[in-house]
């Protein structure tokens, strides 16, 4: 089969049809964060800086050849949008510190009525986004799939409301109307500040639900206020949409599919052949190289253990296609670079095609 | 105290109605009786129940941290009346969540149940230097110290903790407890923790055993 381009790759994906090889997309911070240090920028100048943030995002393809630009998993931008302001205390390895809400938009319940939904346009971060995406996309156009990333409006609740995850998880149980209220607000914000990264070049968008995971909600609370919001944002964007659930995503597995989007990514924890014989038909599937409890191998093995893991997985996977090589989650941001490109020379070794899509 | 209102308290804590805990809490105190019984058998009996619940996957997070806010605002009431120092009985953990990362949700979970198992939590917040840990774990002499952390960015705040006790001689007089989103079996092992929890559940279950053995030593 002739080379693709990492955009034909993704596409063929999409389409149904056979890569050249398995894509290696990449949706975690390392190497955003080796990129830093390299450049000497902290995380601070990077999420609000587009020439830096430009600079930093075009290394995922053009030093570790992944087949995707992804913006980084900017998780607080959705809270501070909405007024949150952050510090940036949360030490991330190799010195660098990530930001963290601090002072929250809204202080009570009450308030949540009032609050208004920003235009992402006006947003100084969401324009550095913007501005990053329309100039990578100028650059790679028709080469490399632009990936934007939405924060799950459940977890951004969190950036939003004083008290984070303490006060939410309990109003799924004693405030439901209230939470569903704060939740379209975010909602309205994702499928506008999405629109927003597609008009500005993005080609799909990458969406993460974190802290609500098969270790705090039962399926009941996971429908109605996690899959049911990405389902939504999804069918109102109307692009490729890939939907990553964290730890063991296998209770909601057919929650996720039913949101519509075209991509789920889990961990580890989940089997991926499991998942490929029930679903792999229906959705592509994207992962899930161990970065937890169940191997870590990305976070703390050698680059061989990297490789024969991945190797592994697009055994259990590769065939017929639709599926992407990648993490199973967000990595150590200190871990080896090695294992980075580890990971991706493992598609180009193993993860090629034979005729019959094998 | 009569069973009615110990069932009144242990209800509330259950349905998660605060507004029933706290009047019920104030009829309490108001009638002069015995907190102490309120505190054991009626809060602590429901908060058990609750996590008895949540072990066989019948309620889950949301649940639990509301009947827990339930519970606070009843033992607020009651707390000042105590005749005891219930904080002084039992097993003492200190508890925290390692500097930078401000992601409480599962240390406060495991505080809720550790404490409705009778054990006496130091809780130490979020966001918490390394040397704050220190200084509790020298002044407070607890039996065991509990870490968390969601993020994979603030794995090493583990490692520096459990580090800087070894150099203040004091690792070797606690069971260390790890856990959080990212944390590894072989993490733990790394740094040198005694014990990896995935969750709550698995927590208590393993400081049961490990205490049911200590007592046949």
């Amino acid at each position: 089969m002739r080379p693709m381009s990492a955009l034909q790759r993704v596409q063929a994906t999409i389409d149904r049809d056979i890569p050249d090889r398995v894509p290696v997309v990449l949706f975690f911070q390392s190497a955003a964060q080796y990129a830093a240090v390299r450049e000497d920028v902290t995380w601070c100048e990077l999420l609000n800086n587009h020439s830096k943030l430009y600079h930093n995002v075009l290394q995922q393809y053009e030093r570790y050849g992944a087949d995707n630009f992804f913006l980084p998993l900017d998780f607080r931008l959705t809270g501070e949008a909405f007024g949150s302001k952050c510090e940036y205390i949360m030490k991330c390895g190799l010195g660098m510190r990530m930001p963290v809400v601090t002072k929250f938009a809204v202080n009570s319940i009450d308030d949540i009525d009032d609050l208004e939904v920003p235009d992402p346009k006006n947003v100084p971060r969401c324009q550095t986004v913007l501005r990053t995406i329309s100039d990578l996309s100028r650059k790679y156009d028709n080469e490399v799939p632009i990936i934007g990333f939405l924060n799950s409006p459940a977890d951004a609740a969190t950036d939003v409301l004083k008290g984070h995850y303490s006060t939410i998880f309990p109003m799924m149980a004693t405030n439901k109307a209230v939470l569903h209220l704060l939740l379209k607000k975010i909602s309205d914000f994702n499928v506008e500040f999405g629109k927003a990264m597609i008009n500005a070049g993005a080609f799909g968008i990458g969406s993460v639900s974190g802290g609500f995971n098969d270790l705090t909600v039962g399926r009941d609370q996971y429908k109605e206020f996690v899959s049911e919001y990405q389902a939504g944002i999804c069918k109102a964007m109307n692009v490729p949409y890939c939907f990553h659930q964290c730890q063991d995503a296998t209770p909601f597995l057919e929650d996720m599919v039913s949101t519509g989007c075209g991509a789920i990514s889990f961990h580890e924890l989940v089997d991926m052949g499991s998942v490929k014989r029930k679903y792999g038909s229906k959705v592509i599937l994207a992962g899930n190289v161990g970065v937890s409890e169940a191997t870590d191998v990305m976070c703390n093995g050698t680059p061989e253990e990297v490789e024969m893991e991945a190797k592994a997985v697009m055994d259990s996977a590769k065939e017929n296609g639709m599926f992407w090589l990648s993490a199973g989650c967000e990595v150590h941001h200190a871990l080896r670079e090695e294992n980075i490109f580890a990971l991706v020379g493992s598609a180009k070794k193993y993860g090629t095609y034979d005729s019959m899509g094998r | 105290m009569s069973n009615e209102i110990l069932e009144k308290l242990k209800k509330a804590i259950i349905e998660m109605d605060s507004d029933a805990a706290t009047a019920t809490a104030l009829e309490i105190v108001s009638g002069e009786m015995d907190v102490t019984d309120a505190v054991i058998n009626g809060l602590n009996a429901g908060m058990r129940t609750v996590a008895e619940q949540y072990d066989r996957k019948e309620t889950y997070l949301p649940q639990v941290l509301a009947s827990a806010n339930t519970f606070y605002a009843a033992f607020d009431i009651l707390r000042p009346h105590l005749t005891i120092d219930l904080e002084r009985q039992g097993r003492r953990m200190v508890i925290g969540v390692v500097e930078g990362d401000i992601h409480d949700i599962g240390k406060n979970l495991i505080k809720v149940m550790i404490e409705a198992h009778g054990y006496n939590c130091i809780d130490l917040g979020r966001d918490v230097p390394t040397e704050t840990f220190i200084k509790n774990i020298i002044e407070s002499r607890p039996d065991y110290v509990a870490i968390s952390t969601l993020m994979t960015p603030t794995l090493m705040g583990m490692r520096e903790i459990i580090d800087t006790m070894i150099d203040n001689d004091i690792r070797k007089d606690v069971v260390i407890l790890v856990g959080g989103g990212q944390v590894s079996q072989r993490f733990a092992d790394d740094i040198g923790a005694d014990f990896y929890g995935k969750g709550e559940r698995d927590t208590v279950a393993w400081l049961k055993v490990r205490e049911m053995k200590e007592v046949n030593k």
